[in-house]
């Protein structure tokens, strides 16, 4: 029998299958990925095997012996160790306390702390990071709290790490710094089940690849047999849509197009030190930096997210006096921020009613909602962005994270924006959907609108934008028209 | 492929959307078995004017639960405004602009609750209880301390008359549950409402000005809180200082047995209608059987108990967790992670 078994898992959710009969198994010290489209049930499988959910039907076998993982906390202590993707660390703990949370070593009661930083060091080591032991974590970048997490995985004995999309909100050269924890954990004998939608890590990292479609599982093969296009195939059940989204004609077209969104030394609390740019009708400008390069305040200073400390913003040549979201949107400018959870989505609303909530008065009269034209809307987006759901009226905190995220995006096509901000606008998008995405986009620019797209996928960058800046250290590192941008170019302006 | 429906509603929360109408029709049960009287309409019509004002307090309850606030000065407004409105009709004010002066008193004691939420950022649990305290205060001031008596035709009539065969006091309600269900439902202001309650820093990036809409929720609170209490001296024929007491409690119960979330964003006006029957009907019940009002007290807080256990189990919301028929355990959302 292999090392980890999940047998014949069965999950249903008011109104859906989540898991239809699945078999999984994993071996031990192989990194074993999981793909599939949005809603296809990766993370309730996960869920399930770290106790986070309870199987309708279905055994769990571990090391020829049936375990039963009640919670979260019993699959820790059985070896079963997930890292979200929203970090759990505390911020201001040191790492070593972090790392030692739950079982500090102690003598009467009082803590060990030179013992405790001494093994939390050893343990950073061992994964490739030399970090002191008694920083706070609120200091640390995303990269290096991720590094915390495993570590603190590693003291905790687990023989298996689960990862559901760890590496969405990384740029390439931190995803590399992650791969190198994952082989030294494969290393170790630990058994790395890792979700992702961006195919050519499996292809990169994985040992084996399972495909799950609609709670069934299509099957698992190694990446080292097929293609990229047999596993999408495998994936979505036709082929993925090849297109080149950008064009020189565009680009032509865009020299003598009016300057629509200006922005002048802006700068930020945090790590935004004066940036400039301009936006042309038309035109898609592609952000690119490192977590941490000033990349998302940028955006999110323009829009009132963030206050500004200061520069100028000007929309269609008019300076903005208080720029708040309320005022940029009457100002016909639309932001999709990257935190969807806090910042994106009213988690307890209804889908219509997320989709809806910023174009409410284009769909009323007299401030009563339509709601025959409300549901028409809606149920076109949902069809066009292939959102997963069974209803209109299905609360949006029970759908899958992909298809959250096409919720947010649903809720900025809808308002008419004439210039839209998008922080990380696929994050957690299947392939398939990936590509209607960037449809969309187009479509969108080519009707007259304009997008800022950051991101911290490379290659979507190269595949829409007509432009592209790199921030660094909340500066403007580089500026690339789409003719002479290469991917080596970008990463090398990010340091 | 993509199959949905437009008209589907949310299973999930089943359970916590029609509880409270199962637990009304096992209430009219009961009451019917232990009252054979119970379907008169003399009967129905009682039950209905003796908890028509409770039904628009607890809607003015709704109003700033759905923001994720609360507002404990609903009763005291109350009673402040049906003193008012004694007062001003004694004085020889028409009866019309005497109600209106109590919903303009009503309306400016929720100002001060909306100013002290949306632009002090008091929390909304010590913003109404400092509004209660001097409202309470107020009142006992131009009370004095008693019960002003009023001896006028249109008031009595607004307060004891018929409509139609219907009490004026029932058409009140209905028309207030009316208004503020379509307000609620079907307007701009209510969608923006819910959203606030919902996740306010998502609504303000929605280009909503949370502020406002918080200001708003209180101040129509403390007005309707004013309609009721101009309607509770009509009925009574008397403005009281004391009257509508432990209604802030009772009108947080009924919206919590209809299925708000004091965590803000859910609950709807119809329901909060039903709580609130729910809420006077077993006071109703509890006379009929004889027992005294410190044990009724008791009853209702485990009602209250009872039916948050039962959305929670239903909705998986509070730290429950379900037996499965094999024994297993169902999640609680807590432990629910993406
Ligand atoms: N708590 C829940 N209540 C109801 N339905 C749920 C719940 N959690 C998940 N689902 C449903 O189960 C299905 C599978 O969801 P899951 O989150 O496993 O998808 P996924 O494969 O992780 O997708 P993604 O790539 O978008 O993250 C979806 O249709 C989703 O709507
Ligand atoms: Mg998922």
């Amino acid at each position: 029998m292999s090392y980890l078994y999940m047998k014949g898992i069965n999950k249903s959710f008011p109104g859906v299958r989540a898991l239809k009969a699945v078999d999984f198994k994993a071996e031990k010290g192989e990194v074993h990925a999981i793909a599939g489209e949005n809603g296809a049930g990766k993370s309730t499988l996960i869920k399930i095997l770290s106790g986070a959910y309870q199987p309708d039907e279905g055994q769990i076998y571990l090391d020829e012996k049936e375990i039963k993982i009640s919670t979260p906390h019993s699959g820790r202590i059985q070896g079963i160790s997930v890292i979200y993707q929203e970090l759990s660390l505390v911020p201001y703990l040191t790492i070593a306390e972090n790392i030692f949370l739950g079982n500090m070593p102690s003598k009467l009661g009082a803590v060990r702390r030179n013992e405790m930083n001494k093994r939390a060091k050893k343990a950073l080591e061992d994964i490739g990071f030399d970090l002191n032991p008694s920083s706070l974590v609120k200091d640390l970048s995303i990269v290096q709290q991720q590094a915390v997490e495993i570590a603190k995985v590693l003291v905790e004995d687990a023989k298996i790490v689960v990862m559901d999309e760890p590496t969405a909100l990384l740029p390439a050269r931190e995803v590399e710094t992650l791969f190198r924890v994952i082989n030294t954990l494969r290393d170790r004998g630990v058994t790395v089940l890792y979700i992702s939608h961006r195919l050519n890590e499996i292809f990169e990292m994985a040992d084996q690849v399972t495909v799950l479609k609609d709670g069934s599982k299509v099957g698992t093969v190694r990446p080292a047999d097929i293609t990229q296009d047999e596993l999408v195939q495998m994936m979505i059940g036709r082929k993925p849509a090849d297109r080149i989204y950008w064009s020189p004609e565009r680009v032509e077209k865009l020299k003598d197009a009016p300057v629509v969104l200006e922005v002048e030394g802006l700068m930020g609390e945090e790590n935004l030190k004066g940036v400039s740019l301009a936006l042309r009708q038309g035109e898609i400008l592609g952000v690119a930096g490192l977590v941490g390069s000033g990349k998302s305040e940028l955006v999110q200073c323009i829009f009132g997210v963030q206050q500004a400390t200061g520069g100028k913003i000007k929309i269609r040549g008019e300076g903005l006096k208080h720029p708040s979201p309320g005022t940029l949107i009457r100002n016909k400018l639309g932001f999709l921020p990257a935190d969807r959870k806090h910042l994106g989505l009213v988690l307890g609303m209804t889908i219509k009613r997320n989709a809806t909530l910023t174009a409410l008065p284009k769909l009323s009269k007299c401030g009563v909602v339509n709601q025959k034209k409300e549901d028409g809307v809606v149920s076109e987006l949902i069809e066009k962005l292939r959102i997963k759901c069974y209803s209109l009226n299905q609360q949006v905190e029970t759908l899958s994270g992909g298809n959250q995220q096409k919720v947010v995006m649903a809720k900025w096509l809808l308002p008419e924006c004439e210039v839209l901000m998008f922080d990380e606008p696929t994050r957690g998008i299947d392939v398939g959907a990936r590509s209607e995405i960037y449809e969309l986009m187009v479509d969108y620019v080519n009707q007259g609108g304009a997008i800022i797209n950051v991101s911290s996928d490379t290659q979507e960058l190269l595949a829409v934008s007509d432009r592209i800046i790199v921030m660094g250290q909340g500066k403007m590192t580089g500026i690339f028209s789409r003719q002479e941008a290469t991917e080596d170019k970008i990463v090398r302006a990010m340091f | 492929m993509l199959k949905f429906s437009k008209k589907g509603f949310d299973r999930r929360n089943f359970w916590a959307d029609y509880q409270v109408w199962v637990i009304f029709s096992a209430l009219i049960i009961c009451y019917s078995i232990i009252s054979p009287e119970f379907f008169t309409s003399t009967n129905i019509n009682n039950i209905l004017t003796q908890n028509a004002m409770l039904v628009v307090v607890s809607l003015a309850q709704l109003l700033a639960v759905v923001t994720g606030g609360i507002d404990l000065s609903v009763a005291a407004i109350l009673a402040l405004s049906g003193v008012m409105v004694a007062k001003f009709v004694t004085a020889g004010v028409p009866v019309g602009l005497a109600t209106l002066g109590a919903i303009g008193i009503g309306a400016l004691a929720g100002c001060i609750n909306g100013f002290l939420v949306s632009k002090l950022k008091f929390a909304p649990f010590i913003a109404t209880l400092a509004t209660l305290v001097m409202v309470k205060g107020m009142t006992f001031i131009q009370s004095g301390g008693h019960v002003i008596y009023v001896t006028n035709e249109t008031f009595a009539f607004l307060g004891r008359g018929n409509l139609l065969g219907i009490p004026v006091i029932v058409w009140v309600m209905i028309l207030v549950t009316v208004l503020v269900w379509f307000v609620m439902g079907r307007t701009i202001v209510g969608r923006r409402l819910y959203a606030v309650g919902g996740n306010p820093e998502a609504a303000r990036l929605a280009g909503i000005n949370v502020q406002r809409y918080l200001f708003f929720a209180y101040v129509c609170s403390g007005a309707l809180c004013g309609l009721a209490g101009a309607f509770m001296a009509f009925r009574l024929g008397a403005g009281s200082p004391t009257i509508g007491q432990e209604w802030e409690l009772d009108s947080i119960a009924a919206v919590v047995v209809g299925g708000a979330s004091l965590m803000g964003g859910i609950g709807t006006p119809i329901n909060a209608m039903f709580g609130a029957f729910i809420i006077g009907f077993i006071r109703n019940i509890l006379n009929l059987m004889g027992v005294a009002a410190y044990p009724q007290m008791i009853v209702k807080g485990l009602i209250i108990i009872l039916s948050v256990v039962s959305q929670g189990l239903g909705s998986g919301l509070i730290g429950f967790k379900i037996k499965k028929p094999g024994g297993e355990k169902e999640i609680t959302s807590k432990e629910r992670q993406e």
